[in-house]
């Protein structure tokens, strides 16, 4: 539980409109699962139609989608479940006065940003400098607040609450250092083993190998293994049989692979294990 | 072994899934659990031919808002089940667009499709008639059109064994034997 509040982290990267924007959907989706004895829309439900919308993968393939949707439903739904302690921060930051103050400034760059945004400023150290500003900005002024989120959106985000901040940037170094390699690397693991995962979310309906049909033996048997190939999602794209010929070489099919690889990086809003060592070493540098 | 390649779109929770679970493996999902996208495979015996030919029917379910997904399959697949619920009009205003998508990436007219008004069990909750389904088909140049449940099992295999048919009719097996013929006389 701890790890996956901590891998939630990345929001405090996002700009403060996102941020209020991700808030208040997130608390209305807690308000919806609240009837879901009605609606059936429980918070895994709600993740699994709504995660794929929120965290969108930067190639929208069907392979970045089902490579990344365990991972993607997983985030929701704690997204959703623990909104209240995710966005609490913002208590001392309402999201109508940073709303107001970001969006003249800001809306023409984030709308483009969100998806296409590379993660080069995770990598960027966190410069002193920065920091030593901060004191000057008040909480009674977030206009101040919005002004550097174009460049350093993470610090601006943290700046309202962290009141001592020389102690926090040292207790936000060592959150760095703990949460990034384990939770990041969690779900890096997690995606390139991503059978596990993939396979109990499809071998859900996975149709009983006994067959209706009396046929023979080996048929069954292919099909036992064929059922198994069959509830990978991918299955259609990866079929090797010489009747797909044609549309094989359309070239979906044999993207599959190579998208796989790919996946990961896809998501701009997922740090691999990757970046996040990456960005210690340059934060220790 | 000839596969047919189906695709069953509709809107959320309109029961795809479940008619789609009910005919590979004869249960009904109580539980509703939304889809992304999942596969099926199911061996049946082809009765339209005279001899009894084994075929195979991939089946996929997709939710209808994940569209990268959706125009992969849409391309792929040979036959279509649109879907809709007979207890929310909104579903099958739904399926217009999607069919238009649908011929639209086929670029043809005559794509083997059949429109279903699934859960016709709750006829207590019906808000779309019979009729409108109907003439909802007719509009598409004669579609097929069935009224199913997955709940009680009404029409769906009907569903599965029409598109197979339509496939069939669309593109015979024995087109495929002739062809092979003619490669040898080209000389």
């Amino acid at each position: 539980m701890c790890n996956d509040v901590s891998s939630l982290k990345c929001l405090t990267w996002l700009a403060s409109d996102n941020t209020a924007m991700t808030h208040l959907g997130s608390r209305f989706l807690n308000d919806v699962q609240s009837y879901s004895n009605v609606n059936k829309m429980s918070i895994q439900n709600l993740a699994t139609v709504f995660g794929p919308n929120i965290l969108r993968p930067k190639a929208e393939d069907p392979e970045s989608i089902i490579g990344g949707a365990a991972d993607v439903q997983h985030l929701m739904s704690e997204l959703i479940r623990e909104h209240s302690l995710l966005f609490s921060r913002e208590n001392c930051n309402p999201p109508e006065t940073s709303l107001q103050a970001a969006l003249p400034i800001q809306r023409h760059s984030h709308l483009v940003e969100w998806v296409h945004e590379p993660p080069a400023h995770l990598r960027e150290p966190l410069l002193s400098k920065d920091h030593m500003v901060l004191p000057d900005q008040t909480v009674a002024c977030p206009h101040k607040h919005s002004l550097p989120l174009n460049t350093k959106r993470r610090e601006s985000f943290q700046s309202p609450c962290d009141k001592n901040i020389t102690h926090s940037s040292e207790t936000e170094q060592q959150f760095q250092e703990n949460s990034s390699p384990t939770s990041s690397a969690l779900i890096y693991d997690n995606y390139s083993q991503n059978s596990p995962a993939q396979e109990s979310l499809h071998t859900r309906h996975v149709p009983t190998p006994s067959t209706p049909l009396p046929a023979c033996t080996s048929l069954s048997k292919e099909l036992e293994a064929g059922v198994q190939i069959c509830m990978q999602s991918r299955s259609w794209p990866d079929m090797e049989e010489p009747s797909w010929g044609p549309e094989k070489a359309l070239g979906e099919s044999g993207g599959s692979s190579e998208a796989q690889d790919s996946t990961l990086s896809v998501y701009d809003n997922i740090v691999t294990k990757e970046q996040g060592e990456q960005y210690i070493e340059d934060r220790e540098a | 072994m000839r596969e047919y390649k189906l695709v069953v779109l509709g809107s959320g929770g309109v029961g795809k899934s479940a008619l789609t679970v009910q005919f590979v493996q004869g249960i009904f999902v109580e539980k509703y659990d939304p889809t992304i996208e999942d596969s099926y495979r199911k061996n049946v015996c082809e009765f339209i031919s005279l001899q009894c030919e084994l075929i195979r029917l991939l089946i996929v379910c997709l939710q209808e808002q994940f569209t990268a997904m959706r125009d992969l399959y849409m391309k792929n697949g040979q036959g279509f089940a649109l879907v809709y619920s007979i207890t929310a009009q909104s579903t099958f205003n739904d399926l217009q667009d999607l069919r238009e998508q649908i011929l639209r990436v086929k670029d043809t007219e005559d794509v083997p499709m059949i429109l279903v008004g699934n859960k016709c069990d709750l006829e207590d909750e019906r808000v779309v008639g019979k009729e409108q389904g109907q003439n909802f088909a007719r509009q598409w140049s004669n579609c097929a059109f069935l009224e199913s449940s997955a709940k009680s099992k009404i029409n769906v295999n009907e569903i599965f064994y029409d598109l197979v048919r339509q496939i069939n009719r669309k593109t015979p097996v024995e087109k495929k034997r002739a062809k092979k013929k003619s490669n040898c006389i080209l000389l």
